[in-house]
């Protein structure tokens, strides 16, 4: 593998890389959906509160007003809730790791397949190869080529 | 047919989307009860405010444990390691038998033109 770049010290490794980027992803979405989930229940606390009523004098127009903010607010923090789960739903189905293990469960068990096939040819070999050496033996020192026998 | 864990993960996102749905429905139901003409109840008021927070805590859980198992980085829970050098490792025993195998049958030959 070339190594890119010279001088002593070295750059960190793609999957060093990688992993920080995940990390990193992992602690905005988590924020992310902290702050939506904090939003919507701030805002609902204080859409209940705004609706309370209150002794004279009333103010109806600014808390009609400020109820449809925080209705508003309520609305814009599921909207973005249901954006990350429209992500997390993409993310699922594209880069679940439930069909890449079946993937290499399926290749395992192809090369478990083959390794054991070829086991079993190299054992018949060898059986053979022996069955054969030992006719061969026979032959040999039931020949006239036999080596004198030393008395 | 899609995997077990994968319409697993699915349809706890589907579930969360539905949650998130009634939360605001929920909200509204809860509007429309304190601007009732008679007065609202309290205990609809009351079990729609349980509701909505027993939602949203669903919603957040559900979420995280969703994000992390994610965003968590590791190239393959499994890995055809093992299989792809034990395969290797056989081809390497086929090619070592058949060059003796040859050998063999090169002596055989000698043999055979010597007679």
């Amino acid at each position: 593998m070339s190594k890119a770049g010279g001088g002593p010290g070295s750059a960190p490794g793609p999957t060093a890389a990688a992993a920080a980027a995940a990390v990193q992803k992992q602690k905005s979405l988590l924020q992310k959906a902290d702050a939506d989930v904090s939003s919507l229940v701030d805002n609902f606390s204080s859409l209940i509160n705004i609706a309370r009523v209150n002794d004279p004098p009333v103010r109806n127009s600014q808390e009609a007003f400020q109820m449809e903010m925080r209705a508003a607010r309520m609305v814009h923090s599921a909207d973005s809730l249901l954006k990350l789960v429209s992500e997390l739903k993409r993310t699922a189905i594209f880069s679940g790791l439930a069909s890449l293990n079946e993937n290499v469960d399926r290749r395992i068990e192809v090369l478990g397949q083959q390794a054991e096939g070829t086991e079993r040819m190299l054992e018949r070999i060898g059986q053979e190869a022996a069955a054969s050496l030992k006719e061969l033996e026979a032959h040999y020192y039931s020949s006239v080529v036999r080596s004198p026998s030393y008395d | 047919m899609i995997p077990q864990s994968q319409s697993s993960s699915l349809q706890r996102l589907q579930h969360v989307e539905k949650r998130i749905v009634r939360v605001l429905e929920l909200a509204g139901a809860v509007m429309e009860e304190l601007g009732n003409s008679h007065g609202p109840r309290t205990d609809a008021v009351s079990a729609h405010c349980r509701e909505f927070m027993i939602a949203m805590k669903e919603i957040q859980t559900t979420l995280r444990e969703e994000i992390k198992s994610a965003c968590e980085y590791r190239p393959f829970e499994k890995c055809d390691y093992s299989a792809r050098i034990a395969n290797e490792i056989c081809c390497k025993k086929l090619e070592y038998v058949i060059e003796k195998l040859d050998t063999m049958q090169q002596s055989l030959e000698h043999i055979t033109d010597d007679v």
